[in-house]
C-alpha cells in the first residue's frame, strides 16, 4: 500500500537545539515543498511517524567544544540513531545538521575549519553527482571543510555516497565534497543551505530541486 | 575522592590545521620564527569524583573519548590527573 503515500502529505520533523537558527527557514521551505511539518525539541525521545527528519543549520549548543559535539549527545540524537537503524524514514542534515550527523557517526568523516580560516557566506556553484547538473545554492559556514581518512574516502567514492560537489572548492573539502549519503542512502548531509533558495524573494529558487529530490527519495526513488 | 584533570585536544598530525598555519605565517612575517610548525589545540580542566584512582581513570577516558574528542580528526593528551587537595 506504499502508493497511498502519494495521496497524503509527508510528515517532516525539524529538530531544534538550543542555538539552532535555520529552523524557521527550513519549515517555510518544507511547507512550500508540500510537507506537513513539526518542530521537535532536542529532548524528544521518539521520532516514530515521521517520513523525514531534518537537522537544520545554526550553532547547536553554541558549537562549544566543536561544531555538533554537544548536540550529538542530546536525547533526540539517540532517538535519531534508532530511527535511522530501523529505516523508518529519511534524514537530512543541513550545515550544522551535517556536522552533527558526522559527529554522531551517522555519516562518515568530519567537518573541520575552512582552509581559509574564514566564515564564507555566498552563492556557490555545485554539481549534482548523479546528473552532473550544476546548481547554485548559498553556503554559510566556518567549519565546512570535509575530511575523511584515506580508507573512508575510498569507501565513500566506491559506494557512490557523494551527493553534491563544489565546482570551485571554497573551503578545502577533500574530493570537493559538499553533500554526502550514508551507505544505506537514508541519511543525507549537505553543507549548502537549500532552504535559503526557495523563492524569488530569496534571490534563488534552486533549493526547491533539492527538497523535491528528497521527496522522491522518501518514495523510494532510485538514485 | 576528587581528581583534577588537565587535558589537551588537538588535530591529528595528518589533518590540516588552518589556524596553526595562519599563526606560522605571522611568526615568519614578524621575524620571530621561520618554521614554527604551530599546532593549535584546546585545553580542558575539569574534576572527577570516584571511589578510587582506577574508577577515576575509566571516567576520564570515557569523558575524553565520548565528549571531548572526535577520533576521526582529533587526538588527546592528558597533561595531568591528580587527586585534588
Amino acid at each position: 500500500m506504499n502508493f497511498l503515500k502519494y495521496f497524503k502529505k509527508l510528515k517532516a520533523g525539524i529538530i531544534v537545539f538550543p542555538g539552532t537558527n535555520c529552523d524557521r527557514d527550513t519549515k517555510i521551505a518544507l511547507d512550500g515543498a508540500g510537507f506537513n511539518t513539526d518542530y521537535i525539541f532536542h529532548n524528544c525521545t521518539n521520532l516514530e511517524g515521521y517520513d523525514l527528519i531534518v537537522l537544520p543549520g545554526g550553532f547547536s549548543f553554541g558549537d562549544y567544544i566543536r561544531a555538533g559535539r554537544l548536540a550529538k549527545l542530546s536525547p533526540v540524537v539517540f532517538a535519531l540513531k534508532k530511527y535511522v537503524k530501523s529505516k523508518c524514514g529519511f534524514t537530512l542534515g543541513i550545515c550544522n545538521g551535517f556536522q552533527i550527523l558526522c559527529e554522531a557517526g551517522l555519516l562518515p568523516g568530519a567537518l573541520i575549519e575552512n582552509a581559509s580560516t574564514r566564515f564564507i557566506s555566498r552563492d556557490e556553484i555545485l554539481v549534482l553527482e548523479k546528473t552532473r547538473e550544476e546548481i547554485t545554492i548559498p553556503i554559510a559556514h566556518k567549519e565546512g571543510c570535509f575530511y575523511a581518512d584515506d580508507a573512508d574516502l575510498r569507501r565513500i567514492e566506491e559506494n557512490k555516497m557523494v551527493f553534491l560537489r563544489y565546482k570551485d572548492n571554497p573551503n578545502g573539502s577533500l574530493n570537493d565534497i559538499a553533500g554526502l549519503y550514508d551507505s544505506e542512502n537514508k541519511v543525507l548531509g549537505l553543507m549548502p543551505h537549500p532552504e535559503r533558495a526557495v523563492s524569488k524573494i530569496c534571490g534563488l529558487e534552486n533549493g526547491l530541486k533539492i527538497f523535491n529530490f528528497i521527496k522522491n527519495e522518501i518514495f523510494g526513488g532510485k538514485r | 575522592m576528587k581528581f583534577r584533570a588537565k587535558v589537551i585536544v588537538k588535530l591529528k598530525n595528518t589533518v590540516k590545521d588552518a589556524k596553526g598555519e595562519a599563526v606560522n605565517v605571522v611568526l615568519k612575517r614578524i621575524g620571530l620564527e621561520e618554521e614554527a610548525n604551530v599546532r593549535i589545540g584546546k585545553f580542558f580542566g575539569f574534576e572527577i569524583s570516584a571511589q578510587n584512582k582506577n574508577e577515576a581513570d575509566k571516567k576520564l577516558e570515557n569523558i575524553c573519548t565520548e565528549v571531548l574528542v572526535n577520533p576521526v580528526v582529533e587526538t588527546y593528551e592528558v597533561l595531568s590527573f591528580e587527586e585534588a587537595v
